[in-house]
């Protein structure tokens, strides 16, 4: 075992965070930056990803499995982007290779039809510009957890998927497999050559921690133009699935595999694999919504966006499994456009102002359902003890904005303790939610907002994600950050913040098309 | 029969048509802040940063799209008086904003009389003419 651990630390050692200046079109880089520069690193550090002793064996005396390896043909067009809980970047962007690897005879090619996916994750350090790749496989059990790429990764399960989850290196070393069952996760396994029954239990007062056996054939499956060609048996191997059985009470530990390792060139730390945090919010569509075709447009082409997948999935009208409802509802005209609150029961409820809806534009009220989501997420947090994808570190942060932070209410800061951490910590990731939903989602509202603020003069280049965060800032107006900004000044002709926030909102009011119209 | 007429007569006239349109006059004159967006056709938004619960209240003659372009019309200080206009000075709650200008229920259409003019004195020249913009309101509500 130690071996198997030296082996991947010192995979990651050799192979992971090669400083490297990508060099980086200007015209590319504008189109996605992001994933430019994930690309880019890639194509310069790719001939040193692998172990200098990877070879085509797939099996070493560390009894781990090891699949040969092919070279990783990313599909840079199919990828998601998020965060994992502690905080760190993550890419996962599909892999277009025709090989691919099936853990069972059985099933063989319609594992394939079942909607088996690879796909390389790209994690980001957090303090260099260099990433870890894994290789990440989804198993589906059968047709029912079939999912397109868009519809599933490592932050999005949902409720209704089962089937494992591997995680190889980026040459092939089998790390750690998750058994998925209707979203959650129930088992960890990893693989050996020789049984490991018996070798390892662990048992306390209340908890009983319970091992079972599965022998996996490996097969590697080769596709020509869409279909399985050829079939060939790799190997044969043991894994053992522990779970921690509850006796009477007590912490489970729930949602905390691994997690915390990267790794790091400076220190023999075994890799560790991130950990797989379940989607938190199961938001139930209300009938109000389902049944108002523009809201429910709208909430729908949320439901594409990364950022929303990695806090909620959503379900329909009576399923009970929901944790938190979305609906329409009547706030009054002068109300608020939308309030979340905790009902009893634990229910959190999210409701948009039906009152003024005529008078929105989809880009805001889109604004105030993410606005609205985010609340639901932070008190859904709390109820888990701070795990959320928003922040890694979302105790700490939350925990700075409680009323005393600022000594007294004499500051004038009647912002809640929410406003004040979404304003501060949040604005970033929201702005860029919205930009690439608008983008993505609503892309001929996305151009004539591009014609509008380039012929005004306000984003010459074309719109940038300063005009989302403008956007957001109504929702944060009584907040500490909000004030900050009001008082920054400027000569003219140079606009302040401010005045830059009062454009952008008037600018947002003159889109005029609707959802689904 | 002849009654039925003379009433019916009576009835149409009481019945002339009203204004599909309300004037509001921009009268809060240090405090509204002209933002120019382009002088050919003229485009603009206000701002009315009222520091209190109206909070900030943007007022803009604006488009998108050139089939979306608003219209103006011209009319003289005295006859902008007939049509009963609201002033903005008078609008005192974040609620007479929604219920008389933003959000209406007779869905009337909103002219304003910019504070520029109202407020330069060139109200009191005899038959001098103003342009009235069209213009959308938006309010800022809480989330």
């Amino acid at each position: 075992m130690r071996l198997l651990f030296f082996m991947i630390a010192a995979n990651f050692m050799i192979t992971s965070c090669i400083n490297e200046e990508p060099d980086i079109p200007l015209d590319e880089f504008s189109k996605n930056k992001e994933t430019v520069l994930v690309k880019n690193w890639f194509n310069d550090n790719k001939t040193t990803l692998r172990l200098p002793m990877g070879g085509t064996n797939f099996r070493t005396e560390s009894q781990e499995l090891i699949l040969p390896f092919f070279e990783k043909e990313p599909d840079w067009n199919k990828f998601h982007h998020y965060y994992f809980p502690d905080g760190r970047e993550v890419f996962e962007i599909n892999l277009d290779n025709d090989e691919f690897y099936i853990p069972s005879s059985s099933e063989d090619e319609n594992t394939l039809k079942n909607g088996a996916i690879q796909n390389i994750m790209f994690v980001k350090d957090p303090l260099e510009e260099c990433f870890d790749p894994l290789i990440v496989r989804y198993f589906p059990d059968d047709a029912s957890s079939a999912r397109d790429f868009n519809d599933l990764y490592y932050l999005a399960i949902d409720e209704k998927w089962s089937g494992w989850i591997d995680l190889f290196s980026y040459d092939e070393h089998h790390l750690i497999g998750f058994r998925i069952d209707q979203g959650t996760k129930v088992s960890s396994r990893t693989l050996s050559q020789e049984s490991q029954l018996g070798s390892e239990s662990s048992s306390s007062a209340k908890m009983v921690y319970e091992c079972t056996e599965t022998i996996t054939d490996w097969y590697q499956i080769t596709t020509v133009a869409g279909s399985s060609s050829s079939l060939e048996y790799l190997d044969t191997t043991f894994s053992k699935e522990c779970e921690w059985v509850d006796m009477g009470g007590g912490p489970t530990g729930d949602g905390v595999v691994g997690g915390g390792g990267g790794s790091s060139p400076s220190g023999p730390n075994p890799y560790i694999p991130p950990v797989i945090p379940a989607p938190k919010l199961i938001i139930e569509i209300d009938l109000t919504v389902a049944k108002h075709p523009r809201v429910n447009c709208i909430v729908g082409k949320l439901q594409m966006s990364d950022f929303v997948q990695g806090i909620a999935s959503f379900v329909k009208t009576g399923d009970l499994t929901r944790n938190s409802v979305i609906k329409l509802g009547s706030l009054g005209i002068n109300g608020p456009n939308g309030h979340t609150k905790m009902k009893s029961g634990g229910i959190i409820e999210i409701t948009i102002n039906r009152d003024n809806l005529d008078k929105r534009s989809d880009l805001v009220i889109a604004r105030t359902i993410l606005h609205e989501l985010t609340h639901a997420e932070i008190y859904a947090a709390l109820k888990a003890n701070g795990e959320t994808a928003l922040d890694g570190d979302f105790g700490k942060n939350f925990d700075k904005f409680i009323n005393v932070f600022y000594g007294s209410d004499d500051f004038n800061l009647g912002g809640d303790q929410h406003h004040r951490y979404m304003a501060e910590n949040l604005m970033g990731k929201m702005s860029e939610a919205l930009m690439n939903i608008h983008n993505y989602q609503f892309p001929q509202d996305y151009q004539s907002l591009n014609d509008l603020v380039k012929r005004n003069g306000d984003y010459p280049n074309g719109v940038t994600v300063e005009f989302y965060k403008n956007i957001f800032w109504s929702g944060f107006k009584d907040t500490f950050a909000f004030a900050q900004m009001e008082e920054i000044k400027t000569n003219f002709p140079i606009s302040s913040p401010y005045e830059k926030f009062a454009r952008d909102q008037y600018t947002s009011t003159l889109l005029t098309k609707t959802c689904g119209n | 029969m002849w009654q039925l007429i003379v009433f019916i007569q009576i009835w149409f006239l009481l019945q002339l048509p009203t204004p599909d349109y309300v004037v509001l006059i921009i009268n809060d004159c240090k405090l509204a802040k002209y933002v120019s967006r382009g002088e050919s056709p003229e485009r603009f938004f206000i701002t009315l940063d009222y520091k209190d619960e109206r909070k900030l209240i943007l007022v803009g003659h604006d488009y998108l799209d050139q089939t979306d372009m608003p219209s103006t019309m011209s009319m003289s200080f005295a006859e902008i008086q007939q049509r009963d206009p609201l002033y903005t000075s008078d609008l005192k709650t974040f609620e007479a904003w929604a219920n008389q200008v933003a959000y209406r229920k007779d869905e009337k259409k909103i002219f304003i009389l910019l504070s520029k003019d109202y407020c330069s004195g060139n109200r009191f020249i005899t038959n001098q003419q103003f342009t009235l913009y069209e213009v959308n309101v938006l309010l800022q509500h809480d989330e």
